[in-house]
């Protein structure tokens, strides 16, 4: 390839990986990388079509080599420490970012990286640097969103609200922001509006896995909470068949029958409002919406059978636990509940 | 052929050196672009026996054996070897059996005269093409598009028709402008029936590729927009086609790059044109991810209308396959068996499929030095090997359905996905 093919080629390829076609952008490389094994630029190119292509490995790789062939640029430095950074080796991350800012001291992305490096292990020494890149590049909205993120992991929640609405003021469509607010919105028990805003995140990018998965975890959470709720209902019905008549355990079990009914209708028509189909393929396909569904069910038989239909009489209820003692009896119960309460409060990530 | 100096040397040579396999090579690819098909794949065999796995040779093999240099009939191969056909020089290696050189002509001829059916479908066993058909090189037509009904009638009530019958279109005072977009998984035959579509309109057919997208962005190209449209407005009555316009049309927020999007606004303003200026010019347009082309684009008067194209069905399939296994020398193919399964294989899919039965079969005749045809048990083994490629699109099409059908763009696709269970 003569000089000129080579800067075709190059301008083609930075072309593709824009239009993100990456594998086509490598294609194309790879030919250049073949005249001209030594040229930073395709290398520093290469490493970011193998990143967006998922292929970190190979991100590393190239990454690697260009900045062994041009220890000077920021750049290569900057790609080398976030493709370490999507594997999680956040040491080699931090060091070269840390490198690309030595060279390049002004450079807001330098100072992004480093706090994106930094805050996973220490969000008090990601501060500083996140803070300065805001500085230096106000009308980014990823300064600010990174920023919301450490504030947040901070324990300042009210600031890292008004960073992501700031972000959202720049760049409305920006999906990170929508999801992260949305995560605000779960933890401040504030369900409809957390589902209709990580539904509005994958809107902007419906290929995101995390607001996706966030999405599914907020329904199969609701569905447990109702499971617990179900079982607090359960544990009254069985200590009140020991002590009251049967009409008014019956009265109760209807009662809590259509609470706890009225509850999962709740549950379902918000999911279906604010989420679309995707929430009846979580109902149908998450395995663990499934099993709460079920232990739902099962659960509220126990009610309308054990009060309402009352197939196992009052009196005869009250001479088992006479016999056996109430506390070992409902043990199962409530220990199964108590696991059920604690699972909720995972899978709630950002 | 027998005048060309260099292919005499070339053969003098490989007879002095047998074991030499670039020179072979080298002798095989020459004979092959000399159209001596049969010489060349006794040569092929040749390497292939020594080394089966030799690319090289296979890559050849593969050439002559489809398109490039069909095994050619008797009279044509006789036509272009010297004296008694292809020499036939000893075994390479000592300590390895002895294989004679096959004599292809005869076996042509051979089986020229008893040639089992081509396709097992139950009716019309007895098909008039012969099995060796010399391909015909001419371009695509519509007919040669394996099913796709629905696309076809759809392309053809909205530009198709209008072109053929100007009388038609001056009655119902329809204009031919406006657009429309063919997006669907890689592979499903969107460039293939535009490709037909430019057989059957020639001259009035005008056609916008990646490379052409990527000559103008970097300044190599003296093609720029503005002057095709221009072009196209000349011909009109016309259709312009904008191939991966998800390249030329990409959502604006999505690019980094200032000069990509220019090309996007140009393209948007040369959509509008000014007053009646775009009359007569038809764009169609097609990509495998409609999501990421500027939503302006889709605006009425621009690409307003959508066509998706999916993997084709059981009968599309049965065409497809049978397209693509025309040329080459097959028996007893039971075409329908194959269609039942490669339910979700795409047109290039089953064009892997038919290629790399005829690598087996081909590979196989080399190494025995009896030349058989492509059979049934080549397209089992094809189908093992080749899978249905649509996976990743059909997941991302699906996150698109799930989160961002605004306003029911992408209703049919949402169907589709809901049919095959993919939802
Ligand atoms: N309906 C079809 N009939 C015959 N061949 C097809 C068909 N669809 C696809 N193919 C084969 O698959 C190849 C790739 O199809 P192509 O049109 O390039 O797909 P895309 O939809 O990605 O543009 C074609 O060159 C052709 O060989
Ligand atoms: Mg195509």
């Amino acid at each position: 390839m003569t000089g000129l093919d080579l800067r075709g080629e190059l301008m083609r390829a930075s072309a593709l990986l824009d239009l993100g076609r990456a594998a086509e952008a490598r294609a194309r490389l790879a030919a250049v990388l073949a005249a001209d094994p030594q040229n930073a630029f395709a290398l520093r190119m290469l490493a970011r079509c193998h990143h967006a292509a998922g292929d970190m490995d190979g991100a590393i790789h190239a990454a690697q080599a260009a900045v062994a062939v041009d220890p000077t640029s920021e750049h290569g430095h900057r790609i080398l420490a976030n493709a370490y950074n999507s594997v999680g080796d956040r040491r080699s991350a931090t060091s070269s970012a840390r490198e690309a800012l030595r060279l390049a001291p002004d450079e807001w992305r330098c100072h992004w990286l480093l706090a994106e490096c930094l805050r996973h292990s220490d969000p008090n020494a990601a501060l500083p640097p996140a803070r300065r890149a805001r500085d230096l590049a106000p009308n980014e909205a990823d300064v600010h969103v990174l920023y919301g993120v450490v504030v947040k992991q901070l324990g300042r929640t009210q600031e890292a609200r008004a960073a992501y609405m700031h972000a959202l003021s720049i760049n409305p469509n920006l999906a990170t922001a929508h999801n992260n607010i949305a995560v605000l919105d779960r933890a401040n028990g504030r369900w409809a509006h957390a589902l209709a805003g990580f539904r509005t995140s994958l809107r902007h990018n419906p290929q995101q896995k995390l607001a996706r998965e966030n999405l599914a975890n907020t329904i199969v959470l609701l569905l447990r909470r109702l499971c617990v709720a179900a079982y607090a209902a359960t544990l009254v019905v069985v200590l009140a068949a020991g002590v009251v008549g049967p009409g008014v355990l019956r009265g109760l079990g209807i009662t809590v029958t259509a609470g706890l009914l009225a509850g999962l209708g709740w549950i379902l028509a918000t999911a279906r409002r604010s989420v679309g189909p995707f929430a009846t393929t979580v109902l149908r396909t998450d395995r663990r919406a499934l099993i709460a569904l079920a232990v739902f069910a099962v659960t509220l038989m126990v009610v309308v059978i054990g009060s309402i239909v009352q197939i196992v009489p009052p009196h005869a209820v009250r001479s088992a636990f006479d016999g056996l003692g109430s506390g070992s009896r409902l043990l199962p119960f409530v220990s199964v509940g108590l696991l059920i309460a604690a699972r909720n409060s995972r899978n709630v990530r950002k | 052929m027998e005048g060309s100096p260099l292919i005499e040397s070339l053969r003098k040579a490989v007879d002095a050196a047998p074991q030499d396999v670039p020179l072979r090579l080298h002798l095989a690819g020459l004979l092959l672009d000399a159209g001596c098909g049969a010489e060349a794949i006794s040569h092929l065999g040749l390497v292939l026996a020594a080394d089966p796995t030799c690319t090289e040779a296979l890559d050849l093999m593969q050439r002559a054996v489809s398109g490039g240099g069909a095994i050619r009939p008797a009279a044509a191969a006789a036509a272009c070897s010297p004296g008694p056909a292809a020499p036939a020089p000893q075994a390479q290696r000592a300590g390895e059996p002895d294989l004679e050189a096959f004599d292809w002509e005869a076996a042509a001829r051979d089986l020229g005269e008893a040639l089992p059916p081509m396709f097992l479908d139950g009716d019309d066993e007895q098909l008039t093409e012969p099995a060796f058909d010399v391909e015909a090189v001419s371009t695509v037509r519509l007919d040669d598009v394996g099913g796709m009904a629905e696309v076809k009638k759809r392309l053809e009530a909205a530009f198709l028709a209008p072109l053929r019958n100007p009388e038609l279109r001056r009655l119902y005072g329809k204009s031919l402008k406006g657009g429309l977009l063919l997006y669907g998984p890689p592979g499903c035959g969107k460039t293939f029936i535009a490709r037909a579509i430019a057989g059957e309109l020639g001259a009035a057919f005008f056609s916008v590729t990646l490379a052409d997208v990527l000559d103008m962005y970097i300044g190599q190209s003296e093609r720029n927009l503005s002057e095709i449209f221009a072009t196209a407005r000349r011909h009109a009555p016309c259709v312009l086609f904008l191939d991966e316009v998800d390249a030329i049309g990409q959502r604006r927020s999505q690019l980094r790059s200032n000069s990509l999007r220019g090309t996007v606004n140009q393209l948007l303003s040369e959509l509008d044109g000014v007053g009646a200026q775009n009359d007569g010019v038809f764009v169609l347009a097609a990509t495998n991810a409609p999501w990421d082309v500027d939503v302006a684009l889709r605006r009425p008067g621009r690409l307003d209308r959508t066509v998706l194209v999916l993997p084709p069905d059981q009968c599309a399939r049965e065409a497809i396959l049978r397209h693509h296994l025309k040329g080459r020398p097959v028996a007893k193919i039971d075409l329908a068996a194959a269609a039942k399964r490669t339910e979700g294989y795409s047109g290039a899919d089953l064009a892997h499929v038919c290629e790399t039965a005829a690598e087996r079969a081909l590979l196989d005749s080399a190494v025995s030095g009896t030349v058989r045809m492509i059979e049934m048990r080549d397209v089992e083994a094809a189908l093992h090997e080749v899978r249905p490629s649509a996976g990743p699109w059909l997941e991302s099409a699906r996150n698109v359905a799930l989160f961002a059908n605004e306003a029911g763009a992408y209703d049919d696709l949402l169907d589709y996905l809901k049919k095959r269970k993919l939802l």
